[in-house]
């Protein structure tokens, strides 16, 4: 360094000057533009929006996969309808046969004053439950056949109050209004011989036949069972109300077994949810290379620069990992979603032109020239995503086809690389430090993810797996154009049943 | 001026506390002014850039790491950037770039020691502007020429042949007009 550049860089070093400047205006401006709360880590912040949002999504799938204690309920419900009406079903057996009452037992009293349902019963022959019927348990046990194993309330699907060991249906009142075997029309003339029958009553005769059944001082009689002797029970009336449509059904009646009452066939009847307790998840480990062909779209009349970038960006190999489980909710459906993580590569390629001069060494002169200048970098892209999908398959044989649709969440982790900026000049970006990038922090797409699993063990299979994904990144800062792509994968890995 | 600017007063900062982010600008302002008119082609520009600039420079102060350099240089990079951003905005396409002639000239240190500064960076503006650049971030702010590279987006050996040029144009053309101007 010569004595020019030693006064050059003594002089300019640390100088200092406000010419030109007004500090006061300056400062102003400044102190306008700056957020009035602290800046915050924006890095860390959206990758924590991102982690909290993915999770909650997560679990909420989860849970709604699952759904396990709603599920039993339904189960639960289901057998106790069917428990019900497999009851009356009975009994209906019983009266082609043997009538079900004998005649002393149709004078039976309403008890109106004390059970508004009992005068339900006797206006409209409506036949409706009410769990004080089941108030005793000598009551509820009688409402087996005599010589039929008996069996817990639980058994013909009622729940026992620890408190009262007080027997109650487990179906909701509302969908007990609903229910077709709760129908206030349903005709009772079958069993009652036109008569009218107060339950209440018929209870309490049962438990002590002193007490009066009605407020008039009336008693019920004790209704007998057809064909039985010894059995002073109203059981079967107990149960009678529950439900007397459901015994015209065929399909009850051929259920019914009289040899084998403890089978309880019912949940054999189509009409009860299957419980499924075969492998319902799946979870596939999954790698591959992908391609990602960006498309640039100007906001109006284009100005060419999207074709400018389109020739100088070119897709590259890159490559992702995914994690993703799946869970089976019919024989062909899945739900499923997952943590999928990418790179993209892309290759920046451009020809800078401009004038400049050169010198001809023969003629010593300057002369007008074209100077070239080459700029070639490759940019990456790193994206986490999160897919939610719904998906169907196929067995043929051993090999399985399957498609999955979805829409994915997407967080760009990490974005570097040269471009052209709107001006068509060369520029460095970095997501880390810079916010005009190609793309954005979040973005969408749509997922299709067409598979083939080829089965080497009951549980497990190779997967090879197919990712085409339609992502926007809404309108890019550094292009001022609407920019989109479309990435294209391919995957092989393990699946893993459970 | 680096010695006043201390820890508790960049935490103040990055918390948002107005009057130790009004302090930093009071020390940091005459010196990235300066910066700003010895790289931006367009003096006009020089408030919007150093607007610019600090707007970065408070926002960002939480990524400063005192470690690895004092913040009078981390601010002196950011401005150099913002200014060169600047540039960019009005370069000229059809801008021709001088080539020297090799002819001797001797210049006396007297002549320069006479010249203010302002009369000194004019005359260093008037050296072609990609010469100048790589002059100004090699000589007078030391930064190396992979640097350099990295700071204008060129090729190392790029930056080497432009502060030749440089140089010969100082050599050359530069000191003679230097000298017309002068006498």
């Amino acid at each position: 360094m010569n004595f020019i550049e030693e006064e050059f860089k003594k002089r300019f070093k640390n100088a200092a000057s406000t010419k030109g400047i007004d500090p006061e205006q300056l400062w102003e401006n400044i102190a306008n533009g700056l957020p009035k709360t602290p800046p915050k880590s924006g890095f860390k912040k959206r990758f924590l929006l991102f982690l909290g949002l993915s999770l909650l999504i997560l679990f909420a799938g989860t849970w709604l996969f699952l759904g396990t204690p709603k599920s039993d309920n339904t189960s639960v419900t289901s057998i106790s309808e069917h428990n019900t009406s497999n009851s009356v079903s009975k009994t209906e057996n019983s009266t082609q046969n043997k009538p079900l009452l004998q005649n002393n037992a149709t004078n039976i009293t309403p008890s109106s004053s004390e059970n508004t349902q009992s005068s339900d019963l006797k206006n409209s022959s409506k036949a409706r439950t009410n769990t004080s019927v089941f108030s005793q348990k000598t009551s509820f046990q009688n409402a087996l056949k005599p010589g039929a194993t008996k069996k817990t309330p639980a058994d013909l699907g009622f729940a026992t109050s620890e408190k009262t060991n007080t027997p109650q249906f487990l179906m909701p009142k509302n969908e007990a209004a609903a229910s077709p075997i709760f129908s206030k029309n349903t005709p009772t003339d079958t069993f009652f011989d036109n008569k009218t029958l107060d339950i209440t009553s018929v209870v309490s005769e049962n438990q002590d036949s002193k007490i009066p059944a009605t407020s008039e001082g009336e008693r019920a009689e004790n209704v007998v069972l057809a064909g039985e002797k010894s059995l002073n029970s109203i059981a079967v009336l107990d149960i009678l109300p529950v439900d007397i449509l459901p015994i015209k059904e065929p399909r009850q009646q051929r259920v019914i077994s009289e040899k084998e009452p403890e089978a309880l066939p019912l949940l054999a009847l189509d009409i009860v949810p299957k419980i499924h307790r075969s492998k319902v998840w799946e979870i596939n480990f999954l790698s591959g290379a992908n391609l990602n062909r960006l498309r640039f779209q100007a906001k109006s009349n284009g100005s060419g620069f999207e074709k400018t970038l389109d020739k100088t960006l070119s897709s590259r190999i890159g490559y992702q990992f995914s994690i993703e489980i799946h869970r089976k909710i019919s024989e062909n459906f899945q739900i499923g979603s997952g943590l999928v993580f990418s790179q993209i590569n892309t290759r920046f390629d451009f020809v800078e032109t401009r004038d400049t001069m050169v010198l001809d060494q023969i003629k010593m002169k300057l002369r007008p020239a074209l100077a070239t200048r080459t700029v070639e970098h490759y940019n990456k892209l790193q994206v986490l995503t999160l897919p939610l999908t719904f998906g169907a398959s196929k067995h043929f044989g051993k090999v399985k086809a399957g498609l999955h649709l979805g829409i994915g969440l997407n967080y760009s982790i990490l974005e570097k690389g040269k471009s052209l900026n709107s001006n068509g000049q060369v520029v460095t970006f970095d997501s880390r430090t810079d916010q005009n990038r190609p793309s954005s922090s979040f973005f969408l797409s749509a997922i299709a993810n067409p598979y083939l699993d080829f089965a080497f063990s009951k549980q497990n299979s190779l997967r090879l797996q197919a990712s085409i994904r339609a992502q926007s990144f809404g309108t890019s800062p550094l292009f001022d154009l609407k920019t989109s792509s479309v990435f294209g994968g391919l995957n092989v890995g393990l699946s893993h049943r459970f | 001026m680096e010695k006043s600017i201390n820890i508790d007063m960049i935490n103040d900062c990055i918390a948002g506390n107005r009057q130790a982010q009004r302090r930093l600008y009071d020390m940091l302002m005459p010196f990235l002014n300066m910066t700003c008119r010895r790289y931006l082609n367009d003096q006009a520009s020089t408030q919007d850039v150093l607007q610019e600039t600090f707007l970065s420079i408070f926002t960002n102060l939480r990524q400063f790491d005192p470690a690895k350099s004092a913040l009078k240089t981390w601010a002196t990079r950011i401005t150099i950037n913002f200014c060169l951003k600047n540039n960019a905005k009005y370069v000229k396409m059809s801008e021709i770039e001088w080539l020297p002639e090799l002819h001797d000239h001797t210049i006396l240190p007297e002549v320069l020691q006479n010249l203010s500064d302002e009369a000194l960076l004019d005359f260093l503006k008037t050296m072609p502007r990609s010469f100048f650049e790589v002059f100004n971030l090699y000589v007078i702010d030391g930064f190396t020429h992979e640097e350099i590279g990295e700071i204008l987006n060129i090729e190392t050996a790029l930056s080497r042949q432009r502060l030749a040029r440089g140089r010969e144009w100082l050599r050359e053309k530069g000191m003679h007009q230097l000298i017309f101007s002068v006498n």
